[in-house]
């Protein structure tokens, strides 16, 4: 699962959660789940508003609701990316 | 219903004045104003230019990066001055105490800058995916003061926010007060906080022309208007027994609060409703209108305020209307809306406790229909009572009575 996944994307993904989290970028590979990284539902709301800054796209709740670590948030956000430009 | 005494064991606050209690009363204390162009916005389309701005708060030196998103400029204003106010009263709660303290805030509009940022995107690009930032609706409600000293103390007693406009603090210090009176509560942080200096709300204060075009002149001739502020002030109340059984400084007393309605317009007040409240205050205090040595009055320095407060402070006091030394701290700090009672309030506990009263500046002259014993200079004060009047927009009034504590 994790190679058909953009490398750039996880990149990116990693990024926008380490500036919104003030966390070490580092610290954060795509099997860090959100309790690991210490987000809290507040926390993950933002990640939403900057992840659809960074991608420009638009993330619906129901969609948002089960996600629990990066990896599952790169895929979720790839599958946006992929939408949009399909 | 025999009643405890409340005491002031705590004093913080952050004004145009300063940073702090002691940066506030130095200049208070000599008239000093910290009336001047507003620096912080672009004041180029709006017909008046003077404010009361806090120069110099950079937030990060209070708060942590992540713990700043979803504060407004309101709420860290709130916390900064419920430190202070804690750092100084030093409670020493027990668990079981916390469950037993308040914390009550007063706030006129919220987190106004949040609004006010978040929703000019949305206005002005309809239809274009324009977005708010997730944290707007925490950052702007109204009781975020009073949630964030909670959690800053972990304070789990009653907590609330009281939005009366004007009159925000003094209805919220009054609660608390009579929260602690009654034995519900043993300790209260109370205040109120804003942060009302925002591009859309100075549009709106100059469209009611209520804001005066210079600065702020209480009960002077000639005044203009009021001049808005950003700050906040929060005091730690205290039943006496508790403040006196650990030993703190008590710095004060709260020995009444009255409230009342003018239930006649929104905004021209009258001299009943006002008159009213006095009078609530001195008989929820139990005191006669000739103990009254010192009034920190409304004073806004708007045309309609001042002549109707000076009718509504002689039909209460009588003959000591021509004796009971009155000022407005509005002249130097400006009119803070949901802020101004608890700065007030600050101001006429320092005013009885260290027996020195500070000035109403930028006075002009006599205006007949405001002959109170004003002060005008500086002057030392040993009065044992005080009034600290509000009166809010929409006729809705709160006169808190203080005491000297001597013991």
């Amino acid at each position: 699962m994790l190679e058909s996944m953009s490398d750039d994307i996880l990149q990116r993904v990693i990024k926008v959660v380490a500036e919104a989290q003030k966390l070490p970028i580092e610290k954060i590979t795509a099997e860090s789940t959100f309790a690991e990284l210490a987000i809290d539902s507040l926390d993950g709301i933002q990640l939403l508003f900057h992840l659809e800054t960074e991608f420009e796209i638009n993330i619906p709740d129901e969609a948002a609701r089960e996600v629990r670590g990066i990896k599952e948030l790169a895929e979720g956000v790839e599958k946006l990316v992929a939408l949009k430009t399909a | 219903m025999s009643h405890r005494r409340v005491v002031i064991t705590g004093l913080g606050c952050i004004s145009p004045l300063g940073p702090d209690v002691e940066s506030f009363w130095a200049k208070a204390r000599l008239g000093e104003s910290a009336i001047g162009p507003i620096r912080n916005l672009d004041m180029s389309d709006v017909r008046f230019q003077n404010g009361a701005e806090i120069h110099g708060f950079v937030p990060t030196e209070h708060f942590e990066d992540k713990q700043l998103i979803p504060l407004d400029r309101f709420a860290q204003l709130a916390v900064v001055a419920a430190r202070e106010a804690v750092r100084q009263a030093n409670p020493q709660w027990s668990d079981a105490e916390r469950e037993r303290t308040a914390v009550v805030t007063g706030s006129c509009y919220g987190g106004k800058t949040s609004e006010d940022e978040g929703f000019r995107e949305i206005y002005a690009n309809p239809g274009k995916r324009a977005r708010v930032h997730p944290m707007t609706i925490p950052r702007l409600m109204a009781n975020a003061g009073t949630s964030w000293i909670a959690m800053e103390f972990g304070l789990q007693g009653p907590s609330y926010t009281v939005s009366t406009a004007c009159s925000s603090a003094n209805h919220a210090i009054g609660q608390a007060f009579w929260l602690v009176r009654s034995g519900i509560c043993d300790l209260a942080v109370t205040g109120g906080c804003e942060a009302p200096l925002t591009p859309g709300s100075m549009k709106a204060w100059e469209a009611l022309r209520v804001v005066s075009p210079d600065t702020c002149r209480p009960f002077s001739k000639d005044r203009k208007g009021l001049v808005l502020g950003e700050g906040a002030a929060m005091l730690v109340l205290e039943s006496e027994e508790r403040a006196q059984a650990r030993g703190a400084v008590i710095l004060g007393e709260i020995a009444g609060f009255g409230m009342s309605a003018d239930a006649h317009h929104v905004t021209q007040p009258t001299v009943e409703g006002p008159a009213l409240a006095i009078r609530r205050a001195l008989e929820d205090g139990r005191i006669d209108a000739a103990a009254i040595g010192h009034i920190n009055a409304h004073g806004t320095g708007t045309p309609a305020n001042d002549p109707v407060e000076t009718a509504a402070i002689r039909r209460v006091l009588g003959a000591q209307a021509d004796h009971a030394r009155v000022t407005s701290t509005k002249s130097l700090h400006g009119h803070t809306l949901g802020a101004a009672g608890a700065l007030e309030a600050v101001a006429a506990t320092l005013t009885l406790g260290r027996r020195e009263a500070p000035p109403i500046a930028n006075y002009l002259g006599l205006d007949p229909d405001c002959d109170l014993p004003l002060i005008l200079a500086p002057e030392a004060c040993n009065a044992e009572y005080a009034i600290s009047n509000s009166f809010a927009f929409g006729g809705l009034n709160a006169v808190l009575l203080f005491r000297a504590y001597r013991g």
